[in-house]
């Protein structure tokens, strides 16, 4: 789906366009980006000029200011020229808590993943939007625990090595639901995968404490089912291909397995 | 122009953003540079780098871009799962502070300059635990550098770019570099 190959509108200076990998590579993603939520929502229809959200602009837009373009990884690239709008001279204190409240929000979902129900609108708008933030926080602090518990000069190296392999472990599983037709954005699944890993931090610090391998094992095992659990059921929106599903979500349960099997035997 | 040497505070129509643009940036190339003088501590100077980083490139795209030349980029996600990026280019009729003007785009472009120059300096010491932290900086200060261009395309990024190269080049850079901004951007 998001693969096909459009072609580039030639206007477009296709040197300066960033594709759907361009901030987010191998090594980290401590961006956050996007979570400032625009004063306006597209639709499917590239000149749509409905705006809805809580960021609505005053005046109705006119479409010779929106420009859409496509490039041949299915992003699509918008240039809008400023036209109204009250969010972009307000104060720098409602940004941070705008941003500070989607991120308490998310991490929310995870711990109390509500099962089912009406939850599709809720947990649509919650993966609709995405911020990295929830992930570089909680990657960096799994990375620290397991790092504290390792032997001394190994130190650094583990937390490099947990730190790079929770990035392009991320990445790989994203590109993977992608591939098997997810209808996710790549950002919103790693969003998604980051702020599951929550629930491992608490058994990474768990092994600084407890030293016997037989006590971290059921408590691990019990944090890896919570995180899948909270990962699986907000991805299920993914609209994988029926009959890949199980494809698709094997890797995620190999990733949160291995990091709860690096917190048993650190 | 008449504030070809603007680049004081004083001037400034947003000092403090300003301040906290420079801050960011300053305290994260010089927590790498100078880091391992207070502390052996790899692990420390990396997340504190880190952290860094990321309040930067937030600030950076979230406050100092729109406040100081009124521009803004982000990324959105359509219901089918396509990512959007959207340019918003500056409203023609907000006055822009000269000053602010060129303190931004002058910082926003040697930002990942600087970082790229370190990270060569990391592969050539053969130090590729700290290049790993390196790339993670210049991505960052790339990415935000490539994305507010992409919102000012009406030309005075260009300009003060132009500019900045005439003025702190000599002799063979200044005319080679000259010529070809003067050829790509027709004068």
């Amino acid at each position: 789906m998001s693969y096909d190959d459009r072609s580039v509108e030639p206007d477009v200076d296709s040197s300066l366009l960033p594709t759907s990998s361009a901030p987010t590579t191998q090594q980290a993603q401590p961006t956050t980006a996007t979570s400032l939520p625009p004063p306006y929502t597209p639709t499917a229809t590239p000149m749509a000029t409905s705006s809805s959200g809580p960021y609505s602009q005053s005046n109705a837009t006119p479409e010779s200011l929106y420009m859409n373009t496509h490039t041949v990884v299915g992003d699509q690239i918008q240039d809008r020229r400023f036209a109204g709008g009250d969010t972009l001279d307000e104060p720098v204190w409602e940004t941070l808590m705008r941003d500070v409240r989607a991120v308490g929000r998310r991490v929310k979902q995870v711990l109390y993943p509500k099962v089912e129900a009406n939850v599709d609108t809720e947990s649509g708008q919650i993966v609709r939007e995405w911020d990295l933030w929830g992930p570089l926080i909680f990657c960096l602090f799994l990375s620290l625990a397991l790092s504290i518990s390792a032997p001394a000069q190994q130190t650094s190296l583990v937390f490099s090595g947990v730190f790079a392999f929770v990035w392009i472990a991320e990445a790989v599983v994203t590109v993977n639901i992608k591939l098997l037709g997810g209808s996710i954005s790549f950002f919103q699944s790693i969003c998604i995968l980051g702020y599951a890993l929550f629930p491992l931090i608490p058994g990474a610090i768990f092994s600084i404490v407890v030293k016997n391998m037989l006590i971290r094992f059921p408590i691990d095992v019990v944090l890896i089912a919570w995180s899948l659990f909270a990962s699986v059921r907000t991805l299920k929106g993914a609209g994988v291909r029926e009959g890949r599903v199980v494809l698709a979500m094997y890797p995620v349960w190999l990733f949160y397995g291995w990091l709860g099997w690096l917190c048993v035997i650190t | 122009m008449a504030e070809e040497n603007a680049f004081s505070f004083s001037l400034s129509a947003h000092p403090l953003a300003l301040g906290f643009f420079l801050g960011f940036r300053l305290a994260a190339l010089l927590t790498y540079i100078f880091g391992l003088i207070f502390t052996s501590n790899f692990v420390l100077i990396f997340i504190i780098v880190v952290l860094l980083l990321a309040a930067d490139f937030w600030n950076t795209k979230n406050v100092t871009g729109r406040l100081l030349v009124g521009l803004r980029w982000w990324n959105e996600s359509s219901p089918n799962g396509d990512s959007i990026w959207v340019f918003e280019s500056a409203d023609p009729q907000r006055v822009i502070n000269g000053t602010d003007s060129r303190f931004f785009w002058t910082v926003l472009y040697s930002t990942p300059v600087i970082w790229g120059l370190l990270a060569l300096l990391a592969i050539l010491k053969f130090e590729l635990i700290w290049l790993s932290l390196v790339i993670i900086a210049v991505i960052l200060s790339a990415t935000n550098a490539m994305a507010f261009t992409r919102c000012d395309r009406f030309g005075k990024a260009n300009g003060i770019a132009n500019s900045m190269l005439a003025r702190s080049s000599r002799g063979l850079m200044q005319r080679f570099a000259g010529g070809l901004i003067s050829r790509v951007y027709g004068g």
